[in-house]
């Protein structure tokens, strides 16, 4: 039970590792991906690759500016430090990994994993506390009910 | 009219005042023994009709600002700024809830008209229903003092009164709005209740889970009314926003998200309480952060503290609902402590691995979602205040945190049910899961085979576990029903669809609730189709094609037209799948000549594979062609059947068990008592391997 139980946190934590690791890579994807990286600044809250508004001040530039950034080589760091440089920080639709921002990423997990401790915690104290209760007596036939029952949802 | 309006506001502020002021003086004195001119019971019945009537008051508020709309009452600011003489019929009804004053009206009239059923049926427990009472009235004062004071929906325009009002916002001039936002108040209003009622119980410290079983129709209604709300407000962002998706994470999407898991998490752990005795303390907060959550999610948007593309402009109600969040929160801490000691669980956790912990993970894994929700929303607030500037939170935050957590929680959808109450053991849960566990991988390798790379990026790796996890938990559920079905069928001779129905009405909650985790796993897969939709944008002449996935469009002409409401362009499009034409599409472009403001009206041909949806983006200045972009989203579909899965599967749960049903399985097969088979079932396999 115990070695099943390591084998599925491994595996379990292999797809985790995964999931976090693996990001598209293809070139071609990169103007969809950055552009879902970042919002439009004329206020309609949308994401920069999402704004459709007709005669947008902003958006048509902005993706101009992103596709020749592309097409330029920049690395996808350069093209973010470029646009907050221009549009301040607000441009990003998400706080990049700098200085406190890294507070937003790391406190969801860090809390679910805090409270999966304390359920863990809390349940190993009430086993503790928990005086083992006598199995009561089965009334008789009721294993034959049992067998038949198992027998009969049986699919 | 709006004098009338008014009159009704006010009267009903009295009436409301009244109701807590005469229940709270008479169930003190029931409390304490004291007692005044009056009997404690006459005045606890005075205060229950006085709050009848304030019902009635606000429904005559609200009849006359509708009455307003209809009637080009321009002199009525309100009127004057949601609506204008062209408007159709139905949106001058919907200009109720267009606006600040009026979406606060709707919430108080909702909020009185829930408190009316309640104060009706006061019978069902005449003093805990004088609590629950009295605190409605409590709530209702803060909506009624706010729309007599902070936010008056009848004020009247200085000077002369123009001859046509401004018109409704464009975005809201669809079909759904005029569901969407009473659906989803009646979602928030509704949560009102159980928590009326929980703290009530905790006030005079009432005996046993009554108070659970009084309130579990009016929680699993209300939180139907917010799911519906939900998605009603997705499918509008999806038809009106024309970007091609549903979500957006915006905080006022966030603050209607938050309430709904805190109240499914109250709705799985109240089980325990009533099975049990166990997690009272835990329901208690649940419900309490359910309604505070309500609040905070309209202090938010309301104050300007969060910007939204929702949100009411900045006003000053904020901070009137900062001050009746700290009051809410204080009564609710204070009561808290005072009782705690009523609250004490009567089991503790046997196992691990059981229903019980099950629960437990599931509200850990939505109360997770919840505050990583509330994080989000709130950190660029937090931003400002540490770092001096302010950062967008949004989608992809949203998607890389809340996904996981979302597909953890599809996981225990799955294995929760099949866990029995107290201990299951080793050898009972190979047997109920191998099956479940078998689908999961067996999916997850046909999808690999036919073509999915889940190592290639995120969301098809996202995908590929919603896909595989949603076949385990259908194979699971299916499994559940199998079994019962089999049982019945084979004592009744009936065939297995009419066994499973028979089934259903004999534990209507739990076969409901299975249903509904169906239809959950059918919003999942929709969901999970999100990772392959394809986009193409493309200026059309008459006569020119494109084509995306299996379909190809040709434009057959572009054209405009204007009435009286709107100028609009757009053009037509002939649908092909191979050399078959199948349909023909209009996306549009209008512009509200009220308003002055442009619309877009989406063309959608749905299909239960992928929606084809088209839109209108406007015209090349340049060539005064119209530019077509068109989206192919797989799976669209299958997220708002799932909504109608999860709505029906509320519906069984919410009705009676039948007991005809089992009065005729008893009749078939008198020894074993049918209607403990699955109790027994459930002890049999808790016990087997102990």
């Amino acid at each position: 039970m115990t070695r099943r139980l390591i084998r599925a946190s491994q595996l379990a934590l292999l797809f985790i590792l995964i999931a976090v690791t693996i990001g598209a890579t293809d070139s071609s994807a990169r103007f969809d991906k950055d552009s879902h990286e970042m919002m439009c600044v004329c206020g309609c809250n949308q994401l920069l690759g999402e704004c459709n508004h007709v005669g947008c001040p902003d958006s048509d530039g902005m993706r101009v500016q992103l596709a020749s950034s592309i097409a330029k080589g920049d690395s996808d760091d350069t093209i973010f430090h470029q646009f907050q440089e221009q549009y301040g920080p607000v441009v990003l639709a998400s706080p990049r990994f700098t200085r406190f921002n890294h507070v937003a990423w790391i406190v969801p997990p860090v809390m679910l994993f805090l409270g999966i401790g304390c359920v863990l915690l809390i349940v190993r104290n009430w086993k503790l506390r928990t005086v083992p209760i006598p199995a009561t007596p089965t009334t008789p036939g009721f294993d034959a009910t049992v067998d038949r029952i198992r027998r009969e949802t049986q699919i | 009219m709006p004098e009338f309006g008014s009159f009704s506001l006010l009267l009903a502020l009295v009436l409301s005042g009244y109701t807590l002021v005469a229940g709270g003086v008479a169930l003190r004195q029931l409390a304490t023994g004291s007692r005044g001119r009056m009997s404690p019971d006459r005045l606890a019945e005075t205060a229950r009709r006085a709050g009848i009537g304030s019902f009635f008051a606000v429904t005559c508020a609200a009849f006359a600002l509708v009455y307003a709309a209809f009637t080009n009452d321009f002199s009525v600011s309100y009127i004057l700024h949601h609506s204008n003489r062209a408007l159709p019929g139905p949106y001058k009804f919907a200009a109720l809830w267009s606006g600040q004053e009026g979406s606060l009206l709707l919430w108080a009239w909702l909020l009185t008209a829930y408190g009316f059923v309640l104060r009706l049926r006061h019978k069902v427990d005449v003093t805990l229903t004088a609590y629950a009472s009295t605190i409605l009235a409590g709530i209702q004062i803060f909506f009624l003092l706010l729309l007599n004071f902070a936010a008056p929906p009848f004020a009247l325009v200085q000077g002369q009164t123009p001859p046509d009002g401004f018109g409704l916002n464009p975005l809201l001039q669809y079909p759904e709005m005029v569901i969407h936002p009473p659906m989803l108040y009646l979602g928030y209003v509704g949560f009102s209740v159980p928590f009326a009622f929980a703290l009530g119980a905790l006030m005079m410290r009432y005996p046993g889970e009554k108070w659970i079983h009084i309130t579990r129709r009016w929680t699993m209604v209300t939180w139907l009314f917010l799911t519906c709300g939900i998605f009603l407000g997705a499918h509008w962002a999806y038809s009106v926003l024309g970007w091609g998706g549903y979500w957006g994470w915006d905080p006022v999407e966030n603050a209607s998200l938050m309430p709904w898991l805190t109240g499914t998490a109250f709705l799985h752990s109240v089980m325990m309480q009533e099975k049990r005795g166990m997690m009272k303390n835990w329901n208690v907060w649940l419900i309490f952060s359910t309604f505070i959550l309500c609040i905070l999610g309209t202090d938010l948007t309301r104050s300007g503290l969060v910007s939204s593309v929702h949100a009411f402009a900045q006003s000053s109600i904020g901070s009137w609902f900062t001050a009746f969040l700290v009051i809410v929160l204080s009564i609710c801490l204070f009561t808290f402590l005072v009782q705690r000691d009523h609250l004490k669980s009567e089991h503790k956790l046997e196992s691990l691995v059981s229903r019980e912990s099950s629960f437990l993970f599931n509200n850990l894994v939505l109360l997770a979602a919840c505050f990583t929700i509330l994080w989000g929303t709130l950190f660029p607030i937090i931003s400002e205040y540490v770092q001096g500037n302010r950062v967008t939170v949004g989608a992809p935050f949203f998607n890389r945190v809340a996904l996981p957590i979302g597909l953890f929680l599809l996981f225990l959808t799955g294995i929760g049910p099949l866990l029995a109450w107290r201990s299951a053991s080793f050898k009972s849960i190979r047997r109920n899961f191998i099956l479940p566990g078998a689908a999961v991988a067996v999916t997850a390798v046909v999808l690999i085979a036919a073509g999915l790379r889940p190592w290639n990026d995120q969301a098809t790796f996202y995908s590929l576990m919603a896909f595989s996890l949603g076949a385990g938990v259908i194979t699971a559920i299916s499994s559940e029903f199998l079994r019962g079905a089999h049982v019945i069928g084979k004592h009744t001779g009936k065939n297995i669809f009419a066994s499973m129905v028979q089934l259903a009405r004999r534990n209507t909650r739990r076969y409901g609730g299975y249903i509904v985790h169906f239809g959950v796993v059918i919003i999942f897969i929709g969901i999970a189709g999100g990772a392959f939709n394809q986009s193409h944008e493309q200026e059309m002449n008459n006569g020119q094609s494109m084509t995306i996935g299996p379909y190809r469009l040709v434009c057959q002409s572009f054209t405009q037209d204007s009435n009286l409401n709107y100028d609009t362009e757009f053009a037509l499009l002939d649908v092909y799948r191979g050399n078959k034409k199948i349909t023909q599409l209009a996306p549009e472009k209008r512009f509200y000549v009220a308003s002055q403001q442009p619309s877009t009206m989406v063309a959608n041909h749905s299909t239960l594979a992928w929606d084809l949806y088209v839109i209108y983006a406007g015209k090349n200045p340049e060539s005064g062609l119209p530019i077509i972009k068109v989206f192919l989203n797989p799976l669209m579909a299958w997220i708002w059947i799932g909504v109608v899965v999860v709505a029906i599967g509320t519906l069984v749960a919410l009705a009676p068990n039948l007991s005809a049903a089992l009065a005729s399985a008893r009749s078939v097969r008198p020894p074993l008592v049918a209607a403990r088979l699955e109790h027994e079932r459930e002890v049999a396999i808790a016990r087997s391997g102990d």
